[in-house]
């Protein structure tokens, strides 16, 4: 039954008008980057593992808060294996800078690829500071390629001490095989609670 | 509104190729992004990636750099360049099946303002000679018509290899 006509009274009072089918929500835009995976620490976990990702997208992208229960000073990064992989197949570089002196440096055969500066210690840094990140896998399905990780991570505590810094990470897992888990380790002791680590896939 | 991320076009190159371009790029976004997964067949352990900007190889480009090449951190700048020179990418001797992750921010690419870009660029290999690079780097392309091709080449080569990837995002405001 058609609606023809609308009078005042108790069930229609206050009454918006719109100039749109939308009336007063938000339009839906189609995207290609969608969320997959979102893991938060207790605290205490030695290791998180992003496991079965789907092979659905082209790119992967991880974005990141994290820190390390330790109670020391040191910078304390994480560290990536991918597939459960743990044999020395691993390389990385870095850019870096600890707010006082840029410099670089690589390693090669390694068990994993370490990300310097994408965690902060609790023994140095507030309840609520977190090293942030955000790292790519490029064409992370492609059997023809060994796989290429890019991560920008950095810290502050609101120090002026060289202990946190921003890094440049470039990692290398010398594999060809496509990316179906990610396990992140802690460089020091455990991630700390409220760590969070999210995985975005990013069609093509 | 929130904001979006949509494919607007890809290359995945099945056979050495000298460049590639994506052409009439949508006016419908606000910025773009573009994610490289590139190798050259040049005879060395790298090579640098040119981007043109509309095919405009006037002297109108330059650049500054931040980038450490596996033991130390340096930084340069230029000018008077016909292209964004996007460096390090992997070379033909490079560790085998390996390719380098780029990514280029393009903000605003239809403002009537000259065009600042921004990219990322990681050149991998399992190697810790000063040969390795994890760059990042500020364009300026000195023209204020809006972006609607670019064009991807070599800067030795001559020729991207097969697995060579290329997506243009399109990022909604």
């Amino acid at each position: 039954m058609a609606i023809t006509s609308i009078k005042t009274g108790s069930s229609f009072t206050n009454l918006q008008k719109y100039n749109d089918f939308l009336g007063p929500n938000a339009p839906f835009i189609p995207t290609d980057f969608e969320s997959i995976a979102t893991l938060t620490a207790s605290g205490g976990e030695t290791s998180l593992t992003f496991s079965s990702i789907p092979s659905t997208y082209k790119h992967l992208q991880l974005r990141i808060l994290a820190k390390d229960t330790t109670n020391n000073t040191d910078d304390a990064g994480y560290s990536l294996r991918f597939n459960g992989i743990s044999t020395t197949v691993y390389d990385f570089h870095r850019l870096k800078s600890d707010g006082s002196t840029a410099s670089a440096n690589g390693t090669v055969n390694q068990s994993s690829m370490s990300f310097t500066y994408g965690a902060v210690a609790s023994g140095a840094a507030a309840a609520s500071m977190f090293g942030v990140g955000i790292i790519d896998i490029h064409d992370y399905t492609d059997t023809s390629k060994n796989k290429t990780v890019r991560a920008l991570v950095g810290s502050n505590i609101n120090s002026t001490g060289t202990s946190t810094g921003i890094a440049l990470n470039s990692g290398l897992w010398r594999s060809t095989a496509a990316i179906s888990s990610i396990t992140f380790l802690p460089n020091l002791t455990a991630f700390a609670a409220g760590s969070t680590f999210s995985l975005y896939g990013i069609k093509g | 509104m929130p904001s979006s991320r949509q494919l607007i076009a890809s290359q995945v190159l099945t056979s050495t190729t000298a460049s590639i371009t994506f052409s009439a790029i949508p006016g419908t976004f606000k910025d773009l992004v573009i994610r490289i997964s590139a190798r050259t067949d040049r005879s060395a352990t790298s090579d640098s990636i040119k981007m043109t900007i509309n095919s405009d190889n006037t002297t109108i480009y330059s650049f500054t750099r931040l980038r450490g090449d596996g033991t130390s951190a340096t930084s340069n700048r230029n000018t008077g360049n016909t292209y964004v020179s996007v460096e390090n990418t992997d070379g033909n001797t490079a560790t085998s099946n390996t390719f380098d992750s780029t990514e280029i921010y393009i903000p605003s690419y239809l403002s009537t303002a000259n065009k600042s870009i921004s990219s990322v660029i990681m050149r991998e290999d399992n190697s810790t000679a000063a040969t390795t690079y994890n760059s990042v780097q500020a364009h300026l392309y000195r023209n204020t018509s809006a972006i609607t091709s670019l064009s991807f080449a070599p800067s030795n080569g001559p020729n991207f290899v097969s697995g060579s990837s290329f997506y243009l995002y399109g990022l909604a405001s």
